[in-house]
């Protein structure tokens, strides 16, 4: 797979803010369906009170555990093409169980959220794209997107878009997915919580636009870049790892943030808990991480908070100067950068393995 | 009983439980040490027991010594400093109601402090940008609201609480804009409202050890004043109080103390409000003894929310200014209910 580099390097704490959103929505459950997709995949965090959530939803659907449900069209596109084109009219249950239905092939697509963005683009078909939130900055060209809104979309700017199809996140979009849904729009909406997840979750999308072999090629990179990545740690010692995502907030089990430091061959010292959650600083100390990662967001000083704490320079990661920033856009994006992020965190644990 | 004893007696007996409250809320903490081995960390600080081998670890004795010790000291300082300028602002406005947020200094500080984070000037003067900020707002906020209230080189009290009112949720909803509008920051500013002494230093400590030291005995000295003033101002004037004075020092005081807690803390709520009330059931009206028994009562009510705060959830942290409300608000109920009468009669 091709390496981006975040093109715009500024990106104020909105990741924190769409984490927080995600953490209220699962908290208070209305993001329907939230998690479905990654249904009891998570190794990491199996058992996990997330995780139970997740195979209830999953349950109460009735859904299957691969990535948006069924897609009955699919094996008629295999017989039909080789794989190489998508079958219209193509029916998909997506992860909050609505089936959907698309007559022919996608031409405006709006995306709710920078992830589908830099999926659409990836499979090849920013051409149909005509609309994204206001997040979505990469790649460069769809910037340049008529804008619907932020972490609250603007239902009028989507219509007057005209969209033959929506992408959304089930959990972020949750409210924007049901009225949309509510005026006739067609709404595929996703929740990838797993690394593997997000790769099926870009597959489905090649089907959905038509963009089969495109989408196959990145899932195909993805996969070998994690191989990659897992194969090198295989046999390692687990390093403990305390990861910082905004200040003071850290990441637990059931997250892809989770699950991509123990794909990298680290323990999230954190993982006994779920979910995204504001980390009492004695725990970090007495768990005494070998290594601290904190995404590289300007103007904001992760390094100043981390260091300035009572008590936290005893810990081994700042003892041995083991502070890393990361991408942040990658690391938290679950797109096809994603094992972009993958490798930085293996970088930051591994310097060794990953020079 | 003398007045002196029973000051020295109630402060006594006061320090002591929020000495036992800082031990017990230093024993216990999302390390999971046990309670004995906290203590003997404890005891080897002191000069003539320093002797003995340590049977614990460098990290264990930072655990205490610095983290949870910085962050009790902290909660210490906090309440203490909203306790007495609750204990203030109750005695010179004789309403019930009246706490250290009435004139808006809550709101105030979150507008400095939401600013700044929206504009992305967090770190423009390293740690202490945010607290600068949120002080010279929080100050700025209450005295637009005596420059409201004043006519005729007085304030009414029922103006001043007006204006406080009215200005306080003219800025609440700039906060709330903020919140909506921003992009980015919308955990951090909401974090901030919602109060927290997580991740501080001993520097915050520092910052508003001042304001305590040196508001306690400013304040204090008006409890007399106060006493009388309790009779209902034109009263208090003919017992010879500069009525307007008093109101207008102590007010000042009081706001300062608070700007530099809430700068500090976030929005903790309820502790000015609370405290006060519960030292007047237990001690009585007299503002000689309640001045001193809300900062030792703000200190205590703050240490054991934020124990609360840091080990509910292990190792989640709980927004200290949730507890306090959460406990604050039924409690108060309760005491509503309760003394209703004894509650009116601050009014007269």
């Amino acid at each position: 797979m091709k390496s981006f580099t975040p093109y715009r390097k500024k990106i104020p704490a909105w990741i924190a803010a769409l984490l927080l959103m995600a953490m209220l929505l699962a908290a208070c459950g209305s993001g329907s369906g939230s998690n479905g997709e990654d249904g009891g995949r998570t190794a990491a965090g199996a058992g996990n009170r997330m995780n139970t959530e997740a195979s209830g939803s999953n349950a109460a659907s009735g859904e299957s555990e691969t990535e948006g449900g069924t897609s009955s069209a699919e094996g008629d596109a295999e017989a039909a093409d080789d794989g190489r084109s998508t079958v219209y009219p193509l029916t998909v249950t997506d992860v909050t169980g609505t089936e959907i239905t698309l007559r022919k092939a996608p031409e405006r697509v709006v995306m709710l959220g920078p992830s589908d963005t830099e999926i659409v683009y990836a499979v090849g078909a920013g051409s149909l794209a005509v609309g994204a939130d206001a997040y979505s900055n990469y790649p460069a060209e769809a910037a340049e997107l008529p804008k619907v809104g932020d972490m609250n979309t603007n239902i009028e700017a989507v219509l007057a878009l005209d969209p033959d199809l929506v992408l959304a996140s089930a959990s972020m979009n949750a409210a924007a997915v049901d009225a949309l849904r509510q005026l006739g729009v067609t709404v595929y909406a996703s929740d990838p919580q797993t690394m593997e997840a997000t790769i099926t979750h870009i597959e489905q999308v090649g089907i959905l636009l038509n963009r089969r072999a495109e989408a196959a090629n990145v899932a195909e990179a993805m996969r070998a870049a994690v191989k990659e990545v897992t194969d090198k740690v295989k046999d390692k010692e687990p390093v403990s790892v305390y990861l910082e995502f905004s200040p003071g907030w850290t990441v637990g089990s059931g997250t892809f943030l989770d699950e991509l430091v123990t794909l990298a061959g680290g323990i999230n010292i954190s993982a006994e808990q779920a979910g995204w959650f504001e980390v009492d600083p004695e725990a970090v100390i007495a768990r005494n991480p070998a290594v601290i990662i904190y995404p590289d967001i300007e103007g904001v000083d992760f390094l100043g908070g981390i260091l300035s704490r009572p008590g936290w320079d005893q810990i081994d990661a700042v003892r041995n100067n083991r502070l890393h920033a990361v991408a942040s856009d990658p690391l938290v994006r679950v797109g096809p950068r994603l094992t972009d992020g993958l490798k930085d965190i293996a970088a930051a644990i591994r310097p060794d393995l990953f020079p | 009983m003398k007045l002196p004893v029973r000051i020295a007696a109630w402060s006594g007996a006061a320090l002591l439980l929020l000495l036992m409250s800082v031990v017990w809320s230093l024993s216990i903490g999302s390390a999971g040490m046990p309670a004995a081995k906290v203590w003997s960390i404890l005891v080897h600080q002191l000069p003539l027991f320093g002797e003995a081998d340590p049977d614990w670890t460098p990290m264990e004795e930072t655990i205490v010594m610095q983290v949870r010790l910085s962050r009790i000291v902290l909660a210490v300082l906090v309440g203490a400093c909203l306790g007495m300028a609750g204990a203030g602002f109750q005695g010179v406005l004789r309403n019930p109601l009246a706490d250290p947020y009435t004139l808006g200094v809550a709101s105030g500080s979150s507008v400095g402090a939401a600013l700044v984070m929206t504009l992305g000037l967090q770190a423009v003067f390293g740690m202490w940008t945010v607290p600068a900020a949120a002080f010279v707002s929080g100050t700025l906020t209450v005295l637009t609201v005596f420059l409201l209230a004043r006519s005729n080189g007085q304030m009414a009290v029922e103006t001043l609480i007006l204006s406080g009112v009215i200005l306080q949720a003219f800025l609440g909803a700039f906060v709330s804009l903020m919140i909506s509008m921003s992009e980015d920051e919308v955990n951090q500013i909401l974090f901030w409202v919602l109060g927290s002494l997580s991740k501080r230093t001993w520097d915050h400590a520092l910052l508003i050890l001042p304001f305590a030291i040196a508001g306690l005995p400013f304040i204090a000295a008006f409890a007399s004043a106060m006493n009388l003033m309790a009779l209902g101002e034109r009263h208090a004037a003919h017992l010879g109080v500069h009525v307007e004075r008093t109101k207008l020092l102590v007010l000042l005081a009081s706001t300062l103390v608070t700007a530099a807690a809430v700068s500090v803390s976030g929005v903790v709520g309820f502790v000015g409000l609370v405290v006060p009330h519960l030292v007047r059931l237990i001690v009585g009206p007299d503002y000689r003894l309640i001045v001193p028994l809300s900062v030792i009562g703000g200190g205590i009510y703050v240490v054991w929310a934020d124990t609360l705060a840091r080990t509910a959830l292990s190792p989640k942290e709980i927004p200290l200014g949730v507890l306090t409300a959460l406990v604050g608000a039924p409690f108060f109920a309760w005491l509503l209910k309760r003394r209703k009468t004894g509650l009116g009669r601050e009014d007269a």
